[in-house]
């Protein structure tokens, strides 16, 4: 199958603004859109920048914006995006290092600013062993468990766009993982973080999130839950 | 500037779902409402600061330019305040926040305003190409304007109450901030605006229009205490919800904190000089100017 790759081209060391690089490639349909990019990369244009690792939907590091939408070209196939046309561009929202690499340190430090790690210092139960979780209580934290850190919530969020101050629909989902976890002792500390200015409520509920995640965490629906449990003092 | 530009154009090009338009017409709308709103504001409490210069004022409002306007306003108060409902309704229950409920009940607030408005349409711009008799407004209806407030109180008593419920079992403290208060407050003052703006609206705009309004006319509304507290009620709730709407999407796009300060501080001001303006013009407003 032939496709027509446009490619947003950025190096700020020699560009002045980003350029559009198109690209006829030959591929299967059931071939990935990162199979179409290393395509480019290894054939026709070595100086092409992305950043990949697992390529099996695990690692987070493909995140961009195909044809207008974010996803991970690792996991989208090329016949599922019904046009031979591909345009792909960085995620909005973060510096762009290099064509499709972009700097997710700002990403990274609102991870842990919600504090993305277990607290709890009260003694072992008795037999020393594990805290244990009833199914239910595990239930309630597993979508969030999902979480590979890929950014493409972070990435489609419009209050995030224009203010990259905002904690962002990731740390959140990372926060809701650790609040809603019945072990952590802490989900006071982060509900505190998440109710100051730059917190859940620049959250507009505009969904693209919850849409664009490649692990269908329903993002929104859990911020939702933060917002709620920050008004009514109570974790349901 | 021309980054901010460009960031916003590629906002606007990002292929989002229903959701992401909702955000963008419900952001609008909102800030187009409260340009309204203020000049309205404004120009109404003539009637009682410069009664001159109000006849003039709802003369231009009479004219085909403004006429296409006020029927677009008419468009973003009901968008607005359905797709507020809907905001309001998922984030209360955030299991509704599903990809399929999202999209079906954006789709609804979509066409029900479409629906809702068409009428409005028609009745608002009849006098452009029809012959048009006003029934004169004669009663001020103070009784309808008590049951009004009545039911305006009850509502607001109801929400109060309603709001706080919840159950779950681990309490946490988080001690409430501006922030806290203002995400609830945006809540209570969209409900109480569904029957304060959309009764304003239908009756002023929709079922009177501009073309019966004049001195008299206000003079008959003001001259009972009900229809008085109406008004004020929307003046407060419209005024606060909007303007800390603004300051909301102002947060967004100044990223100085300093210069945000200044803007913070100004939109103080500018509330609580125009819900003096406008609510001294209520309150002082005395039957007297009934004589026009
Ligand atoms: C174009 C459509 C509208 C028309 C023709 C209209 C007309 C009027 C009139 C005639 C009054 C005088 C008081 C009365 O008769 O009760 C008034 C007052 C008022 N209206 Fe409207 N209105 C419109 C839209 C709106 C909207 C959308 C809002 C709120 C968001 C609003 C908020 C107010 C307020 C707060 C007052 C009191 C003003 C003051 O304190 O001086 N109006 N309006
Ligand atoms: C008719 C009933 C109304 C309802 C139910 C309503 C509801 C809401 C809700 C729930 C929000 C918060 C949205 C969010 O957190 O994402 C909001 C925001 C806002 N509202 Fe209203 N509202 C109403 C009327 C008005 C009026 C009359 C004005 C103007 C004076 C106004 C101006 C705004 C603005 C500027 C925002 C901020 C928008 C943003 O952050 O993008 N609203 N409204
Ligand atoms: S390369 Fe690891 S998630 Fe796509």
């Amino acid at each position: 199958m032939k496709l027509h790759l446009k490619i947003k081209r950025f190096n700020p060391e020699k560009d002045k603004a980003p350029w559009w690089g198109e690209y006829d490639v030959d591929v299967e349909p059931t071939d990935r859109v990162l199979d179409a990019i290393h395509y480019v990369k290894y054939y026709q244009d070595g100086t092409l920048n992305l950043r990949r690792s697992c390529a099996h939907g695990v690692c987070g590091s493909d995140a961009m914006r195909i044809n207008g939408k974010n996803a991970l070209a690792c996991k989208l196939l090329v016949q599922d995006l019904g046009t031979d046309h591909i345009t792909i561009e960085p995620l909005l929202g973060m510096r762009v290092i290099k064509d499709l690499v972009v700097d997710m340190e700002p990403f990274f430090d609102h991870y842990r600013s919600i504090m993305p790690f277990l607290v709890n210092d009260e003694p072992l139960p008795a037999n020393g062993r594990e805290r244990l979780q009833t199914q239910e209580q595990v239930d309630r934290i597993s979508e969030g468990t999902k979480c590979i850190l890929c950014a493409a919530c972070t990435g489609s969020c419009p209050a995030f766009w224009a203010n990259g101050k905002y904690v962002g629909p990731s740390a959140i989902v990372q926060a809701h993982r650790f609040i809603f976890d019945t072990r952590d002792r802490a989900s006071a500390q982060r509900l505190g973080i998440l109710n100051e200015r730059m917190g859940v409520w620049r959250c507009r509920t505009a969904f693209n999130c919850t849409n664009v995640c490649p692990k269908d965490i329903p993002i929104t629906r859990q911020i939702a839950e933060v917002k709620n449990a920050i008004l009514s003092g109570v974790i349901a | 500037m021309s980054t901010f530009l460009s960031k916003f154009q590629e906002g606007l090009v990002y292929k989002g779902g229903t959701g992401h338009w909702a955000f963008i017409f419900h952001r609008i709308a909102g800030i187009a409402i409260l340009l309204f709103l203020t000049t309205h504001v404004i120009d109404t409490a003539w009637v009682y600061w410069a009664p001159e210069s109000y006849a003039h004022a709802v003369e231009l409002y009479r004219s085909t330019p403004f006429l296409l306007g006020e029927i677009a306003l008419v468009a973003a108060v009901l968008y607005h305040g359905l797709n507020g409902l809907k905001v309001i309704y998922l984030d209360r229950n955030p299991q509704g926040w599903g990809k399929a409920n999202e999209a079906k009940l954006s789709w609804i607030v979509f066409g029900a305003s479409f629906v809702l408005w068409l009428p409005a349409a028609f009745l608002m711009s009849r006098h452009l190409f029809m012959q048009v008799e006003h029934a004169p407004v004669t009663d001020n209806s103070a009784v309808i304007s008590y049951i009004n407030v009545g039911v305006l109180a009850l509502l607001g008593i109801g929400l109060s109450m309603l709001w706080g419920a919840s159950k779950g079992n681990r309490a946490v403290n988080v001690p409430m901030n501006f922030e806290t208060r203002m995400y609830r407050f945006m809540r209570y003052s969209g409900v109480m605006l569904i029957p304060l703006a959309f009764g304003h609206v239908l009756i002023k705009d929709i079922l009177h229009t501009v073309h019966v309004i004049d001195n008299n006319y206000v003079a008959l509304y003001w001259g009972s205490w009900g229809w008085r507290l109406y008004d004020l009620a929307l003046l407060g709730f419209a005024l606060a919800h909007g303007i800390n709407g603004l300051k909301q999407v102002l947060e967004d796009y100044i990223h100085n904190e300093k210069v945000m300060q200044t803007v913070r501080l100004a939109l103080v001001i500018a509330w609580l000089g125009i819900m003096l303006y406008g609510g001294l013009a209520i309150v002082l407003f005395s039957t007297m100017y009934q004589v026009y």
